[in-house]
Protein backbone atom coordinates (compact mmCIF):
# COMPACT_ATOMS: atom_id res chain seq x y z
CA UNK A 1 0.00 0.00 0.00
CA UNK A 2 1.35 3.39 -0.93
CA UNK A 3 0.15 6.95 -0.91
CA UNK A 4 -0.03 9.16 -3.95
CA UNK A 5 2.83 11.52 -4.90
CA UNK A 6 2.80 15.15 -3.81
CA UNK A 7 2.84 16.37 -7.42
CA UNK A 8 -0.55 14.80 -8.02
CA UNK A 9 -2.10 16.74 -5.11
CA UNK A 10 -0.50 20.00 -6.16
CA UNK A 11 -1.92 19.47 -9.64
CA UNK A 12 -5.35 18.62 -8.26
CA UNK A 13 -5.27 21.66 -5.98
CA UNK A 14 -4.41 23.99 -8.84
CA UNK A 15 -7.15 22.49 -11.00
CA UNK A 16 -9.63 23.04 -8.18
CA UNK A 17 -8.54 26.63 -7.77
CA UNK A 18 -8.32 27.39 -11.44
CA UNK A 19 -11.71 25.94 -12.24
CA UNK A 20 -13.50 27.46 -9.28
CA UNK A 21 -12.42 30.77 -10.85
CA UNK A 22 -14.44 33.54 -9.34
CA UNK A 23 -14.24 32.64 -5.67
CA UNK A 24 -10.49 32.08 -6.00
CA UNK A 25 -10.07 35.50 -7.58
CA UNK A 26 -12.21 37.18 -4.93
CA UNK A 27 -10.26 35.52 -2.14
CA UNK A 28 -6.94 36.40 -3.73
CA UNK A 29 -8.03 40.00 -4.14
CA UNK A 30 -9.04 40.08 -0.50
CA UNK A 31 -5.61 38.92 0.53
CA UNK A 32 -3.98 41.48 -1.77
CA UNK A 33 -6.17 44.30 -0.44
CA UNK A 34 -5.41 43.32 3.13
CA UNK A 35 -1.67 43.16 2.56
CA UNK A 36 -1.65 46.53 0.81
CA UNK A 37 -3.74 48.15 3.54
CA UNK A 38 -1.23 47.00 6.09
CA UNK A 39 1.75 48.15 4.05
CA UNK A 40 0.05 51.49 3.45
CA UNK A 41 -0.75 51.95 7.12
CA UNK A 42 2.73 51.18 8.31
CA UNK A 43 4.38 53.34 5.66
CA UNK A 44 1.97 56.11 6.59
CA UNK A 45 3.06 55.85 10.21
CA UNK A 46 6.72 55.88 9.26
CA UNK A 47 6.16 58.69 6.74
CA UNK A 48 4.30 60.92 9.20
CA UNK A 49 6.99 60.49 11.81
CA UNK A 50 9.79 61.07 9.35
CA UNK A 51 8.11 64.27 8.21
CA UNK A 52 7.65 65.38 11.79
CA UNK A 53 11.32 64.78 12.58
CA UNK A 54 12.45 66.43 9.38
CA UNK A 55 10.37 69.55 9.97
CA UNK A 56 11.37 69.99 13.58
CA UNK A 57 15.01 69.27 13.01
CA UNK A 58 15.42 71.36 9.89
CA UNK A 59 13.79 74.43 11.38
CA UNK A 60 16.78 75.19 13.52
CA UNK A 61 18.22 72.57 15.77
CA UNK A 62 19.70 69.93 13.44
CA UNK A 63 19.99 66.24 14.29
CA UNK A 64 22.94 66.63 16.59
CA UNK A 65 24.27 69.54 18.60
CA UNK A 66 27.90 69.71 19.69
CA UNK A 67 28.48 71.91 22.75
CA UNK A 68 31.52 73.89 23.95
CA UNK A 69 33.73 73.14 21.00
CA UNK A 70 37.21 74.57 21.03
CA UNK A 71 38.29 77.12 18.39
CA UNK A 72 40.89 74.64 17.10
CA UNK A 73 38.21 72.24 16.04
CA UNK A 74 37.02 73.06 12.53
CA UNK A 75 33.64 72.30 11.01
CA UNK A 76 35.42 70.06 8.53
CA UNK A 77 36.47 67.77 11.40
CA UNK A 78 32.83 66.99 12.03
CA UNK A 79 32.06 65.72 8.55
CA UNK A 80 31.93 61.98 9.06
CA UNK A 81 29.94 59.36 7.22
CA UNK A 82 26.25 60.31 7.12
CA UNK A 83 26.75 64.02 7.86
CA UNK A 84 25.46 66.44 5.22
CA UNK A 85 25.96 69.77 6.95
CA UNK A 86 27.69 71.36 9.91
CA UNK A 87 26.74 74.87 11.05
CA UNK A 88 28.99 76.86 13.32
CA UNK A 89 27.20 78.94 15.95
CA UNK A 90 28.51 81.04 18.83
CA UNK A 91 26.21 82.11 21.61
CA UNK A 92 26.79 84.94 24.05
CA UNK A 93 24.40 85.96 26.79
CA UNK A 94 23.95 89.71 27.18
CA UNK A 95 21.63 92.66 27.19
CA UNK A 96 19.86 94.32 24.30
CA UNK A 97 18.87 97.95 24.63
CA UNK A 98 16.79 100.24 22.51
CA UNK A 99 15.78 103.71 23.67
CA UNK A 100 15.77 102.76 27.32
CA UNK A 101 14.10 99.38 26.84
CA UNK A 102 16.24 96.55 28.09
CA UNK A 103 15.95 92.81 27.51
CA UNK A 104 18.28 89.99 28.42
CA UNK A 105 19.05 87.81 25.48
CA UNK A 106 21.32 85.12 24.15
CA UNK A 107 22.81 86.45 20.97
CA UNK A 108 23.71 83.73 18.53
CA UNK A 109 26.26 84.35 15.83
CA UNK A 110 25.48 82.38 12.71
CA UNK A 111 26.85 81.99 9.22
CA UNK A 112 23.92 83.43 7.21
CA UNK A 113 24.50 81.69 3.89
CA UNK A 114 25.06 78.29 5.55
CA UNK A 115 21.99 78.78 7.75
CA UNK A 116 19.90 79.65 4.72
CA UNK A 117 20.92 76.42 3.10
CA UNK A 118 20.11 74.11 6.02
CA UNK A 119 17.62 75.73 8.36
CA UNK A 120 14.18 77.22 7.84
CA UNK A 121 14.08 80.16 10.23
CA UNK A 122 14.08 82.46 7.18
CA UNK A 123 10.70 81.06 6.25
CA UNK A 124 9.37 82.32 9.54
CA UNK A 125 10.29 85.96 8.96
CA UNK A 126 7.26 88.20 9.29
CA UNK A 127 8.95 91.58 8.77
CA UNK A 128 12.17 92.59 7.05
CA UNK A 129 14.62 89.98 5.77
CA UNK A 130 17.17 87.42 6.91
CA UNK A 131 20.73 88.36 7.88
CA UNK A 132 23.50 88.95 5.41
CA UNK A 133 27.11 88.11 6.21
CA UNK A 134 28.43 91.60 5.55
CA UNK A 135 25.83 93.54 7.52
CA UNK A 136 26.05 94.55 11.17
CA UNK A 137 22.53 93.37 11.65
CA UNK A 138 20.31 91.51 14.10
CA UNK A 139 17.35 89.18 13.67
CA UNK A 140 14.80 89.28 16.51
CA UNK A 141 11.86 87.18 17.44
CA UNK A 142 8.53 88.94 17.40
CA UNK A 143 7.89 88.87 21.17
CA UNK A 144 11.34 90.30 21.81
CA UNK A 145 10.90 93.00 19.18
CA UNK A 146 7.56 93.92 20.70
CA UNK A 147 8.95 94.29 24.20
CA UNK A 148 11.87 96.38 22.93
CA UNK A 149 9.46 98.36 20.76
CA UNK A 150 11.76 98.18 17.75
CA UNK A 151 10.84 98.02 14.11
CA UNK A 152 12.65 97.16 10.93
CA UNK A 153 15.63 99.43 10.37
CA UNK A 154 16.09 100.58 13.99
CA UNK A 155 19.53 100.26 15.59
CA UNK A 156 19.97 98.33 18.85
CA UNK A 157 22.87 97.89 21.22
CA UNK A 158 24.13 94.62 22.58
CA UNK A 159 26.42 94.35 25.55
CA UNK A 160 27.72 91.43 27.54
CA UNK A 161 27.96 93.53 30.65
CA UNK A 162 31.72 93.10 31.01
CA UNK A 163 32.93 95.12 28.08
CA UNK A 164 32.47 98.83 27.75
CA UNK A 165 32.07 98.99 24.00
CA UNK A 166 28.63 98.05 22.85
CA UNK A 167 27.89 96.18 19.67
CA UNK A 168 25.76 98.25 17.37
CA UNK A 169 23.29 96.23 15.34
CA UNK A 170 20.61 97.23 12.87
CA UNK A 171 17.34 95.29 12.96
CA UNK A 172 17.18 93.42 9.68
CA UNK A 173 14.17 91.24 10.35
CA UNK A 174 11.63 89.85 12.78
CA UNK A 175 10.65 86.18 12.89
CA UNK A 176 8.04 84.12 14.63
CA UNK A 177 8.23 80.31 14.86
CA UNK A 178 5.52 79.59 17.40
CA UNK A 179 8.02 77.48 19.33
CA UNK A 180 8.74 78.82 22.78
CA UNK A 181 12.44 78.03 22.95
CA UNK A 182 13.05 79.85 19.69
CA UNK A 183 10.73 82.81 20.24
CA UNK A 184 11.92 83.74 23.70
CA UNK A 185 15.21 85.16 24.70
CA UNK A 186 17.34 84.60 21.61
CA UNK A 187 18.46 86.77 18.74
CA UNK A 188 20.70 86.20 15.76
CA UNK A 189 23.53 88.15 14.16
CA UNK A 190 26.24 87.31 11.63
CA UNK A 191 29.06 85.27 13.10
CA UNK A 192 31.68 87.83 12.14
CA UNK A 193 30.22 90.39 14.59
CA UNK A 194 30.87 88.36 17.70
CA UNK A 195 33.64 85.99 16.60
CA UNK A 196 36.18 88.06 18.51
CA UNK A 197 34.19 88.20 21.72
CA UNK A 198 33.85 84.50 22.30
CA UNK A 199 35.81 81.64 20.79
CA UNK A 200 33.99 78.61 22.11
CA UNK A 201 31.44 77.48 19.54
CA UNK A 202 28.70 74.97 19.09
CA UNK A 203 27.97 72.87 16.06
CA UNK A 204 24.60 72.10 14.57
CA UNK A 205 24.90 68.94 12.55
CA UNK A 206 22.56 67.68 9.85
CA UNK A 207 22.44 64.06 8.79
CA UNK A 208 21.40 62.14 5.75
CA UNK A 209 17.92 60.64 5.82
CA UNK A 210 17.83 57.43 7.78
CA UNK A 211 21.16 57.92 9.56
CA UNK A 212 20.90 57.30 13.28
CA UNK A 213 22.32 60.23 15.26
CA UNK A 214 23.62 57.86 17.93
CA UNK A 215 25.95 56.17 15.47
CA UNK A 216 27.39 59.52 14.36
CA UNK A 217 27.85 60.60 17.98
CA UNK A 218 29.64 57.34 18.66
CA UNK A 219 31.92 58.07 15.73
CA UNK A 220 32.72 61.53 17.17
CA UNK A 221 33.55 59.96 20.51
CA UNK A 222 36.00 57.71 18.76
CA UNK A 223 37.63 60.49 16.79
CA UNK A 224 37.56 63.55 19.04
CA UNK A 225 38.51 64.37 22.58
CA UNK A 226 35.82 63.23 24.98
CA UNK A 227 35.58 66.66 26.57
CA UNK A 228 33.12 67.55 23.86
CA UNK A 229 29.44 66.93 24.39
CA UNK A 230 27.22 65.86 21.54
CA UNK A 231 23.53 65.41 21.96
CA UNK A 232 20.96 64.13 19.53
CA UNK A 233 17.60 65.72 18.87
CA UNK A 234 16.06 62.94 20.89
CA UNK A 235 17.76 64.24 24.02
CA UNK A 236 17.34 67.90 23.19
CA UNK A 237 13.71 67.68 22.15
CA UNK A 238 12.15 65.13 24.50
CA UNK A 239 8.68 66.48 23.68
CA UNK A 240 9.09 65.63 20.03
CA UNK A 241 10.47 62.29 20.93
CA UNK A 242 7.52 61.54 23.15
CA UNK A 243 5.14 62.67 20.46
CA UNK A 244 6.76 60.35 17.95
CA UNK A 245 6.75 57.45 20.36
CA UNK A 246 3.08 58.10 20.99
CA UNK A 247 2.45 58.28 17.29
CA UNK A 248 4.20 54.96 16.76
CA UNK A 249 2.24 53.44 19.59
CA UNK A 250 -1.13 54.59 18.30
CA UNK A 251 -0.25 53.58 14.77
CA UNK A 252 0.88 50.25 16.12
CA UNK A 253 -2.43 49.75 17.88
CA UNK A 254 -4.35 50.69 14.75
CA UNK A 255 -2.21 48.36 12.68
CA UNK A 256 -2.73 45.49 15.10
CA UNK A 257 -6.48 46.11 15.09
CA UNK A 258 -6.64 46.29 11.33
CA UNK A 259 -4.44 43.24 11.08
CA UNK A 260 -6.71 41.36 13.47
CA UNK A 261 -9.87 42.27 11.61
CA UNK A 262 -8.32 41.58 8.26
CA UNK A 263 -6.88 38.22 9.19
CA UNK A 264 -10.16 37.24 10.80
CA UNK A 265 -11.88 38.15 7.54
CA UNK A 266 -9.42 36.15 5.51
CA UNK A 267 -9.71 33.20 7.85
CA UNK A 268 -13.51 33.32 7.48
CA UNK A 269 -13.18 33.51 3.73
CA UNK A 270 -10.97 30.43 3.75
CA UNK A 271 -13.38 28.57 5.97
CA UNK A 272 -16.23 29.45 3.62
CA UNK A 273 -14.10 28.38 0.69
CA UNK A 274 -13.42 25.03 2.33
CA UNK A 275 -17.04 24.54 3.44
CA UNK A 276 -18.22 25.33 -0.06
CA UNK A 277 -16.09 22.47 -1.30
CA UNK A 278 -17.10 20.09 1.47
CA UNK A 279 -19.06 17.98 -1.02
CA UNK A 280 -15.93 17.54 -3.10
CA UNK A 281 -13.96 16.41 -0.09
CA UNK A 282 -16.76 13.98 0.75
CA UNK A 283 -16.62 12.41 -2.69
CA UNK A 284 -12.86 12.12 -2.47
CA UNK A 285 -13.15 10.57 0.98
CA UNK A 286 -15.44 7.91 -0.47
CA UNK A 287 -12.85 7.22 -3.15
CA UNK A 288 -10.34 6.49 -0.43
CA UNK A 289 -8.41 9.72 -0.06
CA UNK A 290 -6.78 9.73 3.37
CA UNK A 291 -7.26 12.53 5.88
CA UNK A 292 -3.59 13.41 5.54
CA UNK A 293 -3.85 13.75 1.79
CA UNK A 294 -6.99 15.83 2.14
CA UNK A 295 -5.31 18.14 4.61
CA UNK A 296 -2.35 18.46 2.30
CA UNK A 297 -4.68 19.25 -0.60
CA UNK A 298 -6.42 22.02 1.36
CA UNK A 299 -3.12 23.46 2.58
CA UNK A 300 -1.78 23.49 -0.99
CA UNK A 301 -4.95 25.24 -2.14
CA UNK A 302 -4.61 27.93 0.50
CA UNK A 303 -0.90 28.37 -0.18
CA UNK A 304 -1.42 28.56 -3.93
CA UNK A 305 -4.14 31.11 -3.44
CA UNK A 306 -1.85 33.26 -1.36
CA UNK A 307 0.90 32.88 -3.93
CA UNK A 308 -1.53 33.93 -6.65
CA UNK A 309 -2.42 36.95 -4.54
CA UNK A 310 1.18 38.12 -4.16
CA UNK B 1 -16.78 -12.41 -0.38
CA UNK B 2 -18.72 -9.83 1.61
CA UNK B 3 -19.87 -10.82 5.05
CA UNK B 4 -22.09 -8.69 7.26
CA UNK B 5 -22.50 -9.91 10.79
CA UNK B 6 -25.34 -8.35 12.80
CA UNK B 7 -24.62 -4.74 12.06
CA UNK B 8 -26.64 -2.02 13.73
CA UNK B 9 -26.51 1.68 13.06
CA UNK B 10 -28.16 4.45 15.02
CA UNK B 11 -28.38 8.16 14.25
CA UNK B 12 -28.89 10.91 16.73
CA UNK B 13 -30.95 13.58 15.06
CA UNK B 14 -33.66 16.19 15.63
CA UNK B 15 -36.13 13.34 16.02
CA UNK B 16 -34.04 11.75 18.76
CA UNK B 17 -32.43 8.37 18.14
CA UNK B 18 -33.20 6.81 14.81
CA UNK B 19 -32.36 3.16 14.31
CA UNK B 20 -31.39 3.04 10.68
CA UNK B 21 -30.17 -0.58 10.73
CA UNK B 22 -30.88 -3.39 13.17
CA UNK B 23 -28.95 -6.66 13.19
CA UNK B 24 -28.41 -6.83 9.47
CA UNK B 25 -26.55 -9.95 8.35
CA UNK B 26 -25.93 -11.43 4.95
CA UNK B 27 -23.16 -12.81 2.81
CA UNK B 28 -22.49 -12.21 -0.82
CA UNK B 29 -20.28 -14.49 -2.84
CA UNK B 30 -17.43 -13.07 -4.79
CA UNK B 31 -18.45 -11.93 -8.29
CA UNK B 32 -22.15 -12.02 -7.47
CA UNK B 33 -24.64 -9.18 -7.52
CA UNK B 34 -26.98 -8.21 -4.71
CA UNK B 35 -29.92 -5.83 -4.97
CA UNK B 36 -30.98 -4.04 -1.81
CA UNK B 37 -34.64 -3.10 -2.04
CA UNK B 38 -36.90 -1.26 0.34
CA UNK B 39 -39.00 1.83 0.76
CA UNK B 40 -37.62 5.28 1.20
CA UNK B 41 -36.12 5.63 4.63
CA UNK B 42 -35.77 1.89 5.10
CA UNK B 43 -31.99 2.13 5.47
CA UNK B 44 -30.60 1.30 2.02
CA UNK B 45 -28.14 4.16 1.85
CA UNK B 46 -27.01 3.52 5.39
CA UNK B 47 -26.43 -0.14 4.61
CA UNK B 48 -24.33 0.60 1.53
CA UNK B 49 -22.34 3.22 3.41
CA UNK B 50 -21.65 0.69 6.16
CA UNK B 51 -20.43 -1.88 3.65
CA UNK B 52 -18.26 0.70 1.88
CA UNK B 53 -16.53 1.93 5.01
CA UNK B 54 -18.21 5.33 5.01
CA UNK B 55 -20.35 4.87 8.09
CA UNK B 56 -19.15 2.89 11.06
CA UNK B 57 -21.89 0.72 12.58
CA UNK B 58 -22.15 0.68 16.36
CA UNK B 59 -22.41 -3.08 16.41
CA UNK B 60 -21.44 -5.96 14.16
CA UNK B 61 -18.65 -6.53 11.70
CA UNK B 62 -18.23 -5.97 8.00
CA UNK B 63 -15.73 -8.29 6.36
CA UNK B 64 -14.80 -7.51 2.78
CA UNK B 65 -12.55 -10.02 1.02
CA UNK B 66 -11.23 -11.22 4.33
CA UNK B 67 -10.62 -7.80 5.86
CA UNK B 68 -12.58 -6.63 8.88
CA UNK B 69 -12.72 -3.09 7.51
CA UNK B 70 -13.69 -1.27 10.71
CA UNK B 71 -10.79 -2.75 12.59
CA UNK B 72 -8.42 -1.01 10.19
CA UNK B 73 -6.88 2.35 11.05
CA UNK B 74 -8.41 5.37 9.29
CA UNK B 75 -5.50 5.57 6.89
CA UNK B 76 -5.46 1.85 6.16
CA UNK B 77 -9.21 1.95 5.57
CA UNK B 78 -8.82 4.80 3.07
CA UNK B 79 -6.11 2.93 1.23
CA UNK B 80 -8.27 -0.21 1.25
CA UNK B 81 -11.23 1.75 -0.14
CA UNK B 82 -9.32 3.37 -2.97
CA UNK B 83 -8.05 0.04 -4.17
CA UNK B 84 -11.03 -2.22 -3.64
CA UNK B 85 -14.19 -0.12 -3.75
CA UNK B 86 -16.06 1.82 -6.40
CA UNK B 87 -19.01 4.04 -5.50
CA UNK B 88 -21.94 5.32 -7.51
CA UNK B 89 -24.19 7.60 -5.49
CA UNK B 90 -27.75 8.63 -6.00
CA UNK B 91 -26.67 12.09 -7.11
CA UNK B 92 -23.85 14.56 -6.76
CA UNK B 93 -21.25 12.08 -7.80
CA UNK B 94 -18.57 13.89 -9.74
CA UNK B 95 -15.85 16.27 -8.64
CA UNK B 96 -17.11 19.59 -10.01
CA UNK B 97 -13.72 21.04 -10.82
CA UNK B 98 -12.45 18.09 -12.79
CA UNK B 99 -13.38 17.27 -16.38
CA UNK B 100 -15.10 14.05 -17.39
CA UNK B 101 -11.72 12.65 -18.32
CA UNK B 102 -10.09 13.70 -15.05
CA UNK B 103 -13.01 12.38 -13.00
CA UNK B 104 -12.68 8.93 -14.53
CA UNK B 105 -8.90 9.06 -14.26
CA UNK B 106 -8.95 10.15 -10.62
CA UNK B 107 -9.14 6.67 -9.04
CA UNK B 108 -6.44 5.52 -11.46
CA UNK B 109 -4.14 8.39 -10.49
CA UNK B 110 -4.99 7.78 -6.86
CA UNK B 111 -3.90 4.18 -7.25
CA UNK B 112 -0.65 5.25 -8.85
CA UNK B 113 -1.34 3.74 -12.24
CA UNK B 114 1.08 4.89 -14.94
CA UNK B 115 -0.15 7.84 -16.96
CA UNK B 116 -0.10 6.06 -20.33
CA UNK B 117 -2.02 3.11 -19.02
CA UNK B 118 -4.48 5.40 -17.25
CA UNK B 119 -5.13 7.33 -20.47
CA UNK B 120 -5.81 4.15 -22.39
CA UNK B 121 -8.17 2.92 -19.71
CA UNK B 122 -10.12 6.22 -19.57
CA UNK B 123 -10.38 6.31 -23.38
CA UNK B 124 -11.73 2.76 -23.39
CA UNK B 125 -14.32 3.59 -20.73
CA UNK B 126 -15.35 6.81 -22.45
CA UNK B 127 -16.02 4.82 -25.58
CA UNK B 128 -18.06 2.29 -23.65
CA UNK B 129 -20.27 4.93 -22.07
CA UNK B 130 -20.52 6.77 -25.39
CA UNK B 131 -19.03 10.04 -24.16
CA UNK B 132 -15.72 10.15 -26.02
CA UNK B 133 -16.58 13.57 -27.38
CA UNK B 134 -17.34 14.98 -23.91
CA UNK B 135 -14.06 14.12 -22.23
CA UNK B 136 -13.10 17.77 -21.73
CA UNK B 137 -16.51 18.79 -20.38
CA UNK B 138 -17.03 19.79 -16.76
CA UNK B 139 -19.80 18.04 -14.79
CA UNK B 140 -22.13 21.05 -14.86
CA UNK B 141 -22.18 20.81 -18.64
CA UNK B 142 -23.60 17.28 -18.54
CA UNK B 143 -27.13 15.90 -18.29
CA UNK B 144 -28.18 13.75 -15.33
CA UNK B 145 -27.90 10.56 -17.35
CA UNK B 146 -24.48 11.49 -18.63
CA UNK B 147 -23.31 12.28 -15.10
CA UNK B 148 -24.43 8.84 -13.90
CA UNK B 149 -22.70 7.14 -16.82
CA UNK B 150 -19.47 8.97 -16.01
CA UNK B 151 -19.93 8.01 -12.34
CA UNK B 152 -20.33 4.38 -13.28
CA UNK B 153 -17.21 4.53 -15.43
CA UNK B 154 -15.29 6.19 -12.62
CA UNK B 155 -16.51 3.66 -10.07
CA UNK B 156 -15.28 0.82 -12.22
CA UNK B 157 -12.14 2.43 -13.70
CA UNK B 158 -9.60 1.01 -11.28
CA UNK B 159 -11.20 -2.47 -11.49
CA UNK B 160 -12.38 -2.54 -7.87
CA UNK B 161 -13.38 -5.81 -6.30
CA UNK B 162 -16.62 -4.32 -4.97
CA UNK B 163 -18.95 -1.92 -6.74
CA UNK B 164 -21.48 -0.14 -4.54
CA UNK B 165 -24.30 1.71 -6.30
CA UNK B 166 -26.87 3.57 -4.24
CA UNK B 167 -30.00 4.05 -6.35
CA UNK B 168 -27.93 4.98 -9.36
CA UNK B 169 -31.02 5.40 -11.54
CA UNK B 170 -33.18 7.35 -9.10
CA UNK B 171 -32.76 10.65 -10.87
CA UNK B 172 -33.10 9.23 -14.38
CA UNK B 173 -36.04 8.36 -16.61
CA UNK B 174 -36.85 4.67 -17.12
CA UNK B 175 -35.10 4.16 -20.42
CA UNK B 176 -31.95 6.00 -19.44
CA UNK B 177 -31.98 4.19 -16.11
CA UNK B 178 -32.29 0.81 -17.77
CA UNK B 179 -29.43 1.58 -20.13
CA UNK B 180 -27.25 2.66 -17.23
CA UNK B 181 -28.01 -0.51 -15.29
CA UNK B 182 -27.31 -2.65 -18.33
CA UNK B 183 -24.01 -0.83 -18.75
CA UNK B 184 -23.07 -1.29 -15.11
CA UNK B 185 -23.91 -4.96 -15.09
CA UNK B 186 -21.95 -5.47 -18.25
CA UNK B 187 -18.90 -3.60 -17.05
CA UNK B 188 -19.07 -5.11 -13.58
CA UNK B 189 -19.60 -8.68 -14.63
CA UNK B 190 -16.92 -8.48 -17.29
CA UNK B 191 -14.43 -7.71 -14.57
CA UNK B 192 -15.73 -10.22 -12.06
CA UNK B 193 -16.80 -7.40 -9.83
CA UNK B 194 -18.92 -8.08 -6.77
CA UNK B 195 -21.81 -5.62 -6.81
CA UNK B 196 -24.32 -4.24 -4.33
CA UNK B 197 -27.01 -2.04 -5.84
CA UNK B 198 -29.86 -0.43 -3.96
CA UNK B 199 -33.02 0.31 -5.85
CA UNK B 200 -36.80 0.72 -5.78
CA UNK B 201 -37.14 -0.83 -9.21
CA UNK B 202 -38.21 -4.53 -9.35
CA UNK B 203 -36.96 -4.73 -12.93
CA UNK B 204 -33.48 -3.95 -11.77
CA UNK B 205 -33.56 -6.25 -8.79
CA UNK B 206 -34.60 -9.06 -11.07
CA UNK B 207 -31.20 -8.88 -12.76
CA UNK B 208 -29.41 -9.50 -9.48
CA UNK B 209 -28.23 -12.86 -8.16
CA UNK B 210 -29.55 -12.10 -4.74
CA UNK B 211 -32.24 -9.75 -3.42
CA UNK B 212 -32.09 -8.32 0.07
CA UNK B 213 -35.31 -6.70 1.09
CA UNK B 214 -35.20 -4.38 4.07
CA UNK B 215 -37.85 -2.60 6.04
CA UNK B 216 -37.24 -0.21 8.92
CA UNK B 217 -33.63 -1.24 9.00
CA UNK B 218 -34.18 -4.98 9.21
CA UNK B 219 -33.73 -7.63 6.56
CA UNK B 220 -37.21 -9.04 6.02
CA UNK B 221 -36.49 -11.27 3.10
CA UNK B 222 -33.43 -12.61 1.38
CA UNK B 223 -33.83 -14.44 -1.92
CA UNK B 224 -31.09 -16.01 -3.88
N1 LIG C 1 -26.94 11.39 8.85
C1 LIG C 1 -28.12 11.05 9.38
N2 LIG C 1 -28.54 11.64 10.52
C2 LIG C 1 -29.72 11.29 11.08
N3 LIG C 1 -30.54 10.39 10.58
C3 LIG C 1 -30.20 9.75 9.45
C4 LIG C 1 -28.97 10.07 8.77
N4 LIG C 1 -28.87 9.32 7.67
C5 LIG C 1 -30.00 8.57 7.66
N5 LIG C 1 -30.78 8.83 8.70
C6 LIG C 1 -32.05 8.15 9.01
O1 LIG C 1 -31.87 6.78 8.90
C7 LIG C 1 -32.98 6.18 8.27
C8 LIG C 1 -32.52 5.44 7.03
O2 LIG C 1 -32.05 6.35 6.08
P1 LIG C 1 -31.46 5.94 4.66
O3 LIG C 1 -30.93 7.16 4.03
O4 LIG C 1 -30.52 4.83 4.87
O5 LIG C 1 -32.76 5.44 3.91
P2 LIG C 1 -32.90 5.00 2.37
O6 LIG C 1 -33.47 3.65 2.38
O7 LIG C 1 -31.61 5.20 1.69
O8 LIG C 1 -33.95 6.04 1.84
P3 LIG C 1 -34.08 6.65 0.33
O9 LIG C 1 -34.67 5.55 -0.48
O10 LIG C 1 -35.03 7.75 0.54
O11 LIG C 1 -32.75 7.04 -0.07
C9 LIG C 1 -33.96 7.30 7.96
O12 LIG C 1 -34.96 7.32 8.93
C10 LIG C 1 -33.13 8.53 8.04
O13 LIG C 1 -33.91 9.60 8.48
MG1 LIG D 1 -30.93 6.44 0.04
Amino acid sequence: MKTTPIGFWVKTASLFLFRSGRSTVVLSLMVVAAVYTLIFLSSLAVGVNDAMIRNSVSLYSGHITGFSLSPWLKTDNLFVEGVVGVLKRISIPGILTYEGNIETVTLIGVNPSAELKRTAIWKKIIAGKYLQATEQAILLSQPLAERLKVKYGDVLYFSTGFEKNNLQLKLSGIYKTGIDQLDRGIAFCPLAEIADMHKIWSATIFLNEGVEPESVIAEYRRRLADTYHFKSWKELMPDLRQLIDLEYLSMGIVTVLVFGVVSLGIACAFVIFILKNLREYGIMKAMGVTTGEMTFLIVVEVVLMNLAAT
Amino acid sequence: MIELEKISKEFRSGRGYVRALTDVSFTLERGKTAAVVGKSGSGKTTLLNCIGGLERPEKGTVICFGADIYSLSAKKLSLFQRKNFGFVFQHGNLLSYLTVFENIAFPLWLNGIAEKQAQLRVKELLKKIGLSNAQAALPHELSGGEIQRVSAARAIAHSPRLLLADEPTASLDTVTGKNLIALMFEMGRNQGCTMVISTHDPEISRLADQIIQIKDGRVIKETA
